[in-house]
């Protein structure tokens, strides 16, 4: 069951509702901890709005976009961190800061996940947005990212729209999104330098699939282009090797995901004509291989954090994530679409996918839970 | 025999199939039974992060005689509960988590734990003690009289013999330096079993409430760990 505009609407606002309480609850359950301090302190409330787009501070993370935000909130309700930076510990419990400090955060991650819903339900069904959702709520950076006072789930948010618009643009590629196209990627290029990869990506696909022309292209890449560059030349860029190459890597891309794709892109390769219009989702693949070949490079080079004291986080490439999360369910809805003319192979497909989604799900608990990042109230 | 081709498809399908996907299933039972088990394994690692490091600050702060500081005392309350949640007979995690409790200014937590402290950790001197200090706090002088007289009949002996048998609570609070933190602990011992004696003759012999909130008035009484 697909639904119409108004309806998909509807229903991804109750999500983005019910998704919003889970936030705020779990941002009561989840202690500040140094580098949210550090943000705080160092960049929001000791600077200005034109000192936080000039970049003048020693905090390390360079993200003007994320920072003005943040200080807009923080005047809004007139706040200020009355916890100081804590040395030996590295958790603070401060229920009010933790839950205002992390409003814009629960904002932009449970409206990704409300977004990638109402994508489902408006072009695909009912069904398949919930196992999409089902899909980003069983991967752990959407957890570890949701509630924290730092870029992470705006860069999240504003990655999954620029990708839905690109799917959306390969889809209509005579229904042209250039300002649309335009403001993402002017936004992400003032979330994070690292996003230059993720702008050139999806304009590459623009021109290949999407038959824009050369103008709209270069208006959509040249500027944005030109505000990650100057942000890049004014990060602070470490000198020390990444020592956890697959941690950090499988840490944004789930492998057993990895295997699923190969054997998408082999029954892609092999199907017979007659199931081709099914397979227009195929088309995501090339950028989701682009999307982790650029992970795979800043890691391999170390573009962000050479000789970093404390090393690359995979929370630098948050931006692989959702690719992922909408690869893994374009891919599930393909594969079971192609096996349903044999309803034991759609059976048997639908098993493994749906197994495979619960056992990342409960994986994600598990590792949720060792992370020890929620906890009880302290009464 | 030869089937014909449909039927032998017909036949094949439903077999083959509902064999894989008995297998399948069975494969992700399997997983998640593995999964699941290792839940345990993920509480222990999270006990390891929320163990506040370094764990003598209780010593240091005894060094300096300051206010302990709210944000640290959040941090031990999240380990204490945790360690509870994964050990939930741990009885000396209970003493800890009421004396955190009332420097958190929340005295009904602090006297719910120190309650459960004293039955399930009935040697140690120092959940009574600190016990019978909220109870003067909060002006209940026969309580607080009562319980300073089991604390002063405890043996000193058995409740030291405790902390250094407890592995997870109170050594670490003692490391680095076991040897000093123990020859502190003895002497600091015997100056509060003192002062319980001089609190429990107030509370006897002052007469009436008023005169036992006088005297009171005039002792700044803190609570301690050890």
């Amino acid at each position: 069951m697909r639904f119409d505009h108004l309806k998909s609407l509807w229903v991804s606002g109750v999500v983005f509702l019910v998704l919003f309480t889970c936030g705020f609850l779990m941002s009561r359950q989840k202690p500040l901890w140094n580098d949210e301090i550090y943000s705080q302190k160092t960049a929001i409330e000791a600077n200005s709005y034109k000192g936080l787009l000039s970049l003048n501070f020693p905090d390390g993370n360079k993200n003007p976009l994320f920072y003005v935000i943040q200080k807009t909130v923080c005047n809004i309700f007139s706040y200020h961190l009355s916890v100081g930076y804590v040395d030996e510990f590295t958790r603070v419990r401060d229920i009010p800061s933790q839950v205002i400090l992390r409003i814009p955060s629960n904002i932009y991650m449970s409206l990704a996940l409300a977004l990638i819903f109402y994508f489902f339900t408006r072009f695909y069904s009912v069904f398949a947005a919930m196992y999409a959702l089902a899909v980003a709520l069983a991967t752990p950076m959407v957890w570890m990212y949701w509630v924290e006072a730092r870029p992470y789930p705006l860069w999240f948010l504003l990655t999954t729209a620029q990708l839905l618009l690109l799917v959306y643009a390969m889809m209509f590629p005579q229904i042209k999104r250039i300002k649309t196209f335009l403001l993402i990627h002017v936004l992400l290029a003032f979330t994070t330098p690292t996003s230059m990869f993720q702008i050139t990506i999806a304009t590459l696909m623009l021109s290949w699939k999407a038959k824009y022309k050369l103008k709209h292209l270069g208006l959509i890449w040249i500027l944005p282009i030109s505000i990650a560059l100057f942000y890049y030349s004014h990060d602070t860029i470490f000198t020390i090797y990444t020592y956890m190459f697959y941690t950090n890597l499988f840490d944004v891309v789930m492998p057993e995901r990895l295997y699923v794709y190969v054997v998408y892109a082999l029954v892609a390769w092999v199907l017979p004509d007659k199931y081709k219009k099914f397979a227009w989702n195929v088309l995501f693949l090339p950028v989701f291989l682009l999307f982790l070949a650029s992970g795979v490079f800043i890691l391999f080079v170390d573009l962000f954090t050479k000789n970093s004291q404390q090393g690359f986080f995979s929370r630098y490439l948050i931006y692989v994530t959702p690719a992922d999360i909408l690869m893994f369910s374009f891919a599930s809805f393909d594969l079971r679409q192609w096996s349903r003319p044999n309803p034991w192979i759609c059976l048997n497909t639908s098993i493994f996918l749906g197994g495979l989604v619960i056992i990342r799900g409960l994986m994600t608990y598990r590792d949720i839970l060792a992370s020890a990042l929620y906890l009880h109230s302290p009464g | 025999m030869m089937f014909p081709k449909k039927s032998a498809r017909s036949i094949l399908f439903p077999v083959v199939g509902s064999l894989t996907g008995i297998f399948l299933l069975s494969v992700f039972f399997i997983a998640a039974q593995n999964i699941i088990s290792t839940f345990k394994v993920a509480d222990m690692s999270a006990l390891n992060n929320l163990q506040p490091q370094p764990g003598n600050y209780f010593l240091k702060l005894y060094g300096r005689q300051e206010t302990p500081d709210k944000s640290k005392m959040y941090c031990y309350v999240d380990y204490y509960k945790h360690l509870l949640e994964v050990f939930p007979n741990l009885g000396d995690a209970y003493g800890m988590l009421g004396y955190c409790y009332h420097y958190l200014n929340n005295d009904a937590e602090a006297i719910k734990f120190l309650r459960i402290a004293t039955q399930q950790y009935p040697d140690y001197f120092w959940n009574y003690y600190n016990l019978a200090v909220i109870y003067i706090n909060e002006s209940r002088y026969q309580e607080a009289s009562s319980i300073l007289q089991t604390a002063m009949d405890l043996d000193p002996k058995s409740g030291l013999k405790a902390v250094f048998n407890s592995q997870m609570v109170y050594l670490p609070i003692f490391e680095p330096d076991i040897k000093q933190s123990f020859e502190y602990a003895i002497k600091h011992l015997k100056q509060m079993y003192q002062m319980s004696f001089i609190l429990e003759k107030i509370l006897n012999q002052a007469g009436s409430d008023k005169k036992v909130q006088e005297t009171m008035s005039k002792i700044k009484l803190e609570l301690y760990a050890f």
